[in-house]
């Protein structure tokens, strides 16, 4: 039993399995990575088949939860039974659960910008969202297959500071009809070390001419599968040349973090980051 | 499958493309690999250098892969030469036009070294019947 998931209408709604124990809290751990680039405003959470829930998920729902708020996203739940509420309020989690009679009480309590509003800036998420997803699954391919280096998404988030740690990085512009903007690749250095050893079976301890162009490379490869993906949504994407960003260039990129993404992706060497910048 | 004796020439602007186009050809016994990192060196070699296959990738400045490919292929002495373009985008526009001007086959980036085996195969197949 797993958690299925339906999307319409700027509502992502979850459905609970029968009993939510440590395996699902850890499926739904890795399921709402995916949730989290979903073009929805509300997400809601029905419990009307589920009659336990382990404390496990307490913890990785309140952590989708505070996500999804710091992306002005909102999360209801549904259906859920008695004692379950008792065991959530014994807990101190009820509030968090933020239960509603049904989905057009949140609605009303998260009122949904008009698509067709001129003034909402609905769309242009829709497009940022659209734009995050084809960069993430053109990442995951190009590590995987290219690099040898398996990648995972972790929790998106709007930019607060820059990393202190990055070493190297690689910048693309984008300037399409629908979007206009930057999306770097910026990598610690013992990250890197250890994709430039997955990728040619080379070791080394500092960073190199060569691997300044592997940064750029990989960025070429992840930017042209994006490219191919958004291209088929009419994003008219142009070919680009990617520049290799290190030193000082570094601090200079994405210098409006409230209008930066932030998606992490984690190796086994650690974590790199995709950061999009919207003009 | 062509002998590991087989000239080729690897042409792309990113070392580390011709590194890795190198390294996955290397892998499949082949000797006799040269570089070049664009399009106009690589014609400049391909006049002078007997080359039999072509591994070429797309997306370079001034003269792209596919500029090269048909300034190869408007050369009757070259017109059946091997030719592989390396690009990073699928669009099926693209590809249209790269099987229009005469392309002996396409990878689609990233890849492995099994895929670039496979597309040589097809070549090689298609070049002997």
């Amino acid at each position: 039993m797993t958690f299925k998931k339906q999307v319409y209408d700027s509502i992502h709604l979850v459905h609970g399995p029968a009993e939510i124990g440590e395996v699902e809290a850890e499926e739904f751990y890795r399921q709402s990575k995916a949730w989290m680039l979903t073009p929805a405003d509300i997400y809601i959470f029905d419990f009307a088949q589920t009659v336990k829930i382990h404390r496990a998920f307490y913890s990785v729902f309140l952590q989708l939860k505070r996500t999804l708020a710091s992306n002005d996203k909102a999360t209801f739940s549904l259906n859920l039974s008695e004692p379950l509420k008792e065991q959530l309020y014994d807990a101190g989690v009820l509030g968090a659960f933020r239960l509603v009679s049904s989905i057009e009480e949140a609605k009303k309590l998260h009122p949904l910008q008009k698509k067709d509003d001129p003034r909402s800036e609905k769309p242009h998420q829709k497009i940022v969202l659209e734009i995050l997803t084809a960069f993430v699954q053109g990442a995951k391919k190009a590590f995987e297959i290219q690099c040898n280096t398996p990648v995972e998404l972790k929790n998106p988030n709007v930019k607060k500071e820059n990393q202190t740690n990055i070493a190297l990085g690689s910048l693309v512009t984008l300037v399409s009809p629908k979007f206009k903007g930057n999306v770097a690749l910026l990598f610690p250095k013992d990250v890197f070390l250890s994709i430039y050893r997955n990728l040619f079976d080379e070791v080394h301890t500092e960073i190199t001419g060569d691997m300044e162009d592997a940064a750029a490379e990989v960025l070429n490869i992840v930017y042209g599968q994006a490219k191919t993906e958004l291209n088929q949504k009419d994003f008219g994407l142009p070919r680009a040349f990617p520049q290799v960003l290190k030193g000082d260039q570094i601090a200079r990129q994405a210098t409006r973090p409230e209008k930066t993404m932030v998606l992490p992706l984690v190796c086994t060497a650690g974590t790199f980051y995709i950061e999009i910048e919207s003009e | 499958m062509f002998s590991s004796d087989t000239k080729i020439l690897i042409v792309d602007d990113m070392k580390t493309m011709r590194k890795l186009v190198r390294k996955a050809c290397e892998g499949l016994g082949f000797t006799s690999i040269d570089e070049a990192e664009d399009g106009q060196k690589a014609w400049e070699k391909v006049q002078e250098g007997d080359y039999k296959l072509i591994i070429s990738d797309w997306n370079m400045p001034n003269c792209t892969g596919l500029d090269l490919l048909k300034r190869v292929r408007s050369d009757s002495r070259f017109r059946s030469l091997p030719f592989l373009l390396v690009t990073a985008e699928a669009e099926a526009g693209q590809i249209k036009e790269a099987i229009d001007a005469g392309v002996s086959q396409y990878i689609i980036k990233p890849f492995t070294a099994d895929v670039l085996k496979e597309k040589l195969e097809q070549v090689h197949k298609k070049l002997a019947a």
